[in-house]
């Protein structure tokens, strides 16, 4: 569905991305997993238009969407849930909630926005309690599960999701990547970027492993995971003490 | 029958993809990790950054046997010690053995890629598999050991060497698959004629051969003489071992995993690409190994790729049976032969039994060749004429398929060495 | 006497706010979408007095005003297009040259389209020298009508804003300009459609205040300045402050006659500003935290 093809992104005279590629498939999880600074949101958000490429291609169901502003790009399916949530604050839930639907009201699926509306109550019970407060008073794990409802709204065959993590608290983290796997259980197509590798990639399919703006390593997660290297760098265990 | 189906008959467009990406982070990697690499790479002024396409894989500097003897052991180790879990070693006739290892991963794929191409030969779980090479350094026998107990089957280990106990352990274990190279499938067979025993006493169906060049003409026989359908399967321990490529049932062609290998065909004297489908060596550059990537490796081994779909179904390209060695090549007064060419020739001629010998001699200015071959008993006792008809016969044929004039000479059976191992075939007196 | 007096000035310093607090909250709309501040603001109210001047010569009064809001709408966007689309992340600088640099160009274009003459439109009800009578006090219906104006204006862009999906949309464009992208707004024409918009209630109020103050083609530069110092003032992005602010600045400026000679009238709101700027950038009725919701 997705294919990157030798990415170079740069800020100014600064190479982020080096000749980056990558794919995603129908109904996969991916994961793109690295240290801070890696590259991994520049990443994404040259995917979604917010940034654009120095060369390199990035083809979406077999269209080339590099040049297309963002809103083209989202229009025709790949959404992007942003880092940091960047909800709108000042707003209540339930408007961020229909101005994420913005797409498909202008398909004129007014029936189906309301359909997912509830769909996305039902996902998150609790944006449904806190429908009118503003979302800037919501707590960090709330506004991120309204952060990704927003994102779904726009009915995505792809979705996108920047370190979903950051910021919340473990149970929180629990329930946040519960909600991605059963979006990839339900035939979704997803890819997570993230610094919390271990739960990364025990929910994906295939990971990336993305150092310096390069990718080092690739595979189907449980390799990754077994992966001993991977476990010191980036899962923080402590391999030799384990197997004394 | 697929092993893996979705890689093994994966959407070429998809695969080329697969194989730019692993191509980039196997290089990336590369270039961190193994000085050696590191260092060619920046002599001739290559950063991992520039590949654009799988094209630019021949800005690539070739890897070659020479440079895994220089870093023996370890030196060529693209992750720690700690995370190999497995070492093997090629057999070297000549110089240092080279080292290779695997890390847990490595592992795994390599018995996923063994277990595609048993699949492939009709191999399943239902098999009893008997495994002729010998355990050991040696990959073959871990290698195809491993890739059998991934697809469920029987495996018996049972190395080589003890003909005799060989052919008794496949009457009673009731063995349906055999592994191991050609020849010795071949001595077992004679052997077995040997000892008068029955071919319908064993249960055998398959045959997997491989690690030296063999003919159709000698696949033939095998398949007739037990009873089999044999299939050839290729790898070199300096890539990963046997899994490289197989045959399928089709046995038309050996399917490379070219979602793990990246497969060149140069010309071996100019080193530049040949056209698509023509013949040449044959590079490797490794898409997935974690412990022991390899560049461009030239294999020395001389093939051609089949650019042409399969009847079975797999995208993966196929390449010929090997046709021999770029460095078992002869050059007999000028003229380019190949030892497994003399082989074909000699088998399409009546009368005579699959063992021959090539003792090349310079004893003026000319190469003299002479080829030993051994004849059928019957001949021996007939009219000198006869024989005289067969030697020239091999001669003209030799002439006009090869390109090269030999001296023949009959001998009885049996009398040439017989070897358990790869074969050796010619033997060159000449100082050069 | 004096009561009547102060009650002039009261009344002349609610008007001129009017027009000081449609500018301030012209520049709010655009800064609030854009985080540009529109130096050619001023030329808006401008160009839509002088247009419907022009109109209404051969059209009758309401079409000619309506006709010269439309005309500067659509100047409005023009100016987005052409000078502001192609912008990407300009910094302050830039930006003040190339909207000072518009208005200039404007302005020029006004002198030579129209002349230095000053005009003005007809009073919408009577004349120059009817009044109404409210609790003593002798008041323009004119002004009743730019105070009314003004009001429904700002009542109109609150429905908007807040009751509309469009005005919703162009909110979380100012909210939070990539995440509006990324639900697949058209962020692009949400800009274009804020300068229309300031464009047009400049334009009308430019119009509604015309018979009072009259138009001229250099009112726009004085009027960008004080719709700056307003906004300011209410504190930058914060609409419903500008009106506010806007009736001070009038106000006192209006005042300001009794005490100081009536050239330095214009100096007062510069002092305003300056001060402003320097003590409290965040406007008297903002703080920082409503700076950053950028809420009209």
């Amino acid at each position: 569905m997705l294919k990157v093809r030798n990415l170079d992104v740069a800020y100014g005279s600064l190479s982020v991305l080096h000749h980056l590629s990558l794919h995603v498939k129908q109904g996969e999880i991916v994961t793109i997993i690295g240290a801070n600074g890696a590259g991994k949101t520049t990443l994404l958000r040259t995917i979604t238009g917010l940034l654009r490429p120095r060369s390199g291609s990035i083809r979406f169901r077999e269209e080339e969407i590099g040049s297309l502003p963002t809103e083209n790009i989202v229009s025709r399916g790949c959404s992007l849930v942003p880092e940091g949530r960047q909800v709108f604050a000042a707003m209540p839930v339930r408007e961020n909630l229909l101005l994420g639907a913005y797409v498909q009201f202008k398909r004129g699926r007014r029936e189906e926005v309301h359909r997912d509306l509830e769909r996305i109550y039902g996902l998150f019970p609790v944006l449904k309690q806190r429908e009118h407060q503003l979302a800037g008073t919501l707590s960090g794990g709330e506004q991120q599960m309204l952060a990704i409802g927003r994102a779904l709204m726009a009915g995505p065959s792809l979705i996108m999701l920047d370190e979903p993590s950051m910021g919340l608290a473990p149970l929180i983290v629990k329930d946040i990547f519960a909600i991605v796997r059963q979006l990839g259980k339900e035939g979704g197509t997803v890819l997570l970027v993230e610094q919390n590798a271990r739960s990364a990639l025990r929910i994906a399919d295939r990971g990336y492993v993305l150092e310096n703006g390069r990718i080092v390593l690739e595979g189907a997660a449980e390799n990754l995971l077994a992966n001993r290297e991977i476990q010191r760098a980036y899962l923080g265990k402590d391999v030799d003490a384990e197997n004394k | 029958m697929y092993w893996q189906p979705d890689e093994e008959r994966m959407d070429r467009k998809d695969l080329e993809q697969l194989q730019l990406e692993r191509l980039e982070s196997t290089l990336n990697r590369v270039y961190l990790n193994v000085p050696f690499y590191r260092k060619k790479f920046d002599a001739i002024g290559f950063n991992p950054d520039d590949l654009r396409s799988l094209d630019d894989l021949r800005k690539l500097p070739f890897t070659v046997k020479d440079d895994l003897r220089a870093n023996y052991p370890y030196g060529l180790f693209a992750v720690p010690l700690r995370e190999v879990v497995r070492v093997h070693a090629s057999s070297g006739t000549t110089g240092m053995s080279t080292v290779v290892g695997y890390t847990k991963n490595d592992i795994k794929t390599w018995s996923d890629l063994v277990a595609r191409i048993l699949t492939a030969a009709g191999v399943t779980a239902d098999d009893v598999i008997q495994i002729s090479f010998n355990y050991g350094l040696f990959t073959g026998a871990f290698g195809l050991h491993y890739g059998a107990e991934r697809v469920g089957a029987s495996v018996i280990p049972m190395s080589a060497g003890n003909t005799k106990r060989q052919i008794k352990i496949m009457q009673d274990f009731k063995t349906t698959a055999l592994v191991g190279t050609p020849s010795y499938a071949m001595l077992i067979a004679d052997t077995m004629m040997e000892m008068g025993i029955n071919r319908n006493s064993l249960s055998l169906k398959w045959g997997l051969f491989g690690a030296e060049p063999w003919s159709d003409a000698m696949r033939k026989e095998l398949q007739e003489k037990l009873k089999i359908t044999a299939t050839d399967n290729y790898g070199l321990s300096e890539i990963m071992g046997p899994g490289v490529a197989g045959e399928c049932l089709a046995r038309n062609g050996l399917h490379i995993a070219e979602d793990h290998f990246l497969v060149e065909v140069v010309d071996p004297r100019t080193l530049q690409p040949v056209a698509p489908g023509e013949v040449g060596e044959l590079v490797i550059t490794t898409l997935t190994k974690e412990a022991f990537p390899m560049i461009r490796y030239r294999t020395r081994d001389l093939t051609r790729i089949i650019e042409e779909p399969c009847s079975c179904g797999r995208t993966m390209r196929r390449m010929v049976r090997v046709m021999g060695r770029t460095d078992d090549m002869l050059i007999i007064r000028g003229v380019n032969v190949f030892p497994q060419q003399i082989e074909s020739v000699l088998f399409e001629i009546e009368g005579t039994e699959p063992h021959y010998q090539i003792v090349i001699d310079r004893k003026g200015a000319l190469d003299d060749a002479l080829v030993l071959v051994e004849a059928s008993e019957k001949i021996f006792f007939d009219e000198m004429k006869k024989q005289t008809e067969l030697i020239e016969t091999i001669k003209k044929r030799m002439a006009s398929e090869l390109g090269i004039s030999v001296e023949v000479k009959l001998v009885e059976k049996k009398s040439l060495e017989r070897f358990e191992g790869k074969a050796k075939r010619v033997i060159d007196n000449r100082k050069l | 006497m004096f009561l009547e007096l102060f009650f002039q000035y009261l009344v002349a310093g609610l008007t001129y706010g009017t027009i000081y607090a449609v500018v301030g909250i012209g520049f709010n709309i655009i800064y609030n979408t854009t985080g540009i501040i529109n130096f050619a603001q001023g030329e808006f109210v401008m160009l839509g007095g002088m247009t419907a001047v022009s109109l209404h010569a051969f059209l009758p009064l309401p079409l000619a005003i309506a006709g010269a809001v439309l005309v500067t709408m659509a100047v409005g966007g023009l100016i987005e297009m052409l000078f502001i689309r192609w912008l990407v992340k300009p910094s302050v600088l830039r930006m003040i040259i190339i909207t000072i640099g518009v208005s200039i160009l404007i302005r020029e274009g006004a002198l030579h389209l129209w002349g230095e003459g000053i005009r003005s439109l007809p009073y919408f009800t009577g004349n120059e020298v009817s009044a109404i009578e409210i609790g003593g006090v002798r008041v323009s219906p004119q002004v009743l009508w730019a105070l009314g104006v003004a009001a429904i204006v700002v009542l109109l862009l609150n429905v908007f804003f807040h009751y509309t999906m469009l005005g919703r949309e162009m909110r979380a464009c100012a909210s939070n300009r990539d995440a509006a992208a990324l639900c697949g707004i058209p962020t692009r024409n949400m800009v274009t459609l804020s300068f229309v918009v300031s464009a047009g209630i400049g334009a009308l109020a430019g119009c509604v205040v015309s018979p009072i103050t009259q138009t001229q083609y250099g009112i726009g530069a004085g009027l960008a300045i004080k719709g700056f110092t307003v906004a300011i003032l209410g504190g930058l992005g914060n609409s419903m402050a500008a009106v506010g602010a806007g009736f001070i600045l009038g106000i006192l400026e209006s005042f300001s006659i009794w005490v100081m000679p009536t050239a330095y009238k214009d100096a007062i709101s510069i002092t305003i500003l300056l001060a402003m700027l320097f003590a409290r950038p965040s406007g008297l009725f903002g703080n920082s935290e409503a700076a950053r919701l950028k809420e009209f």
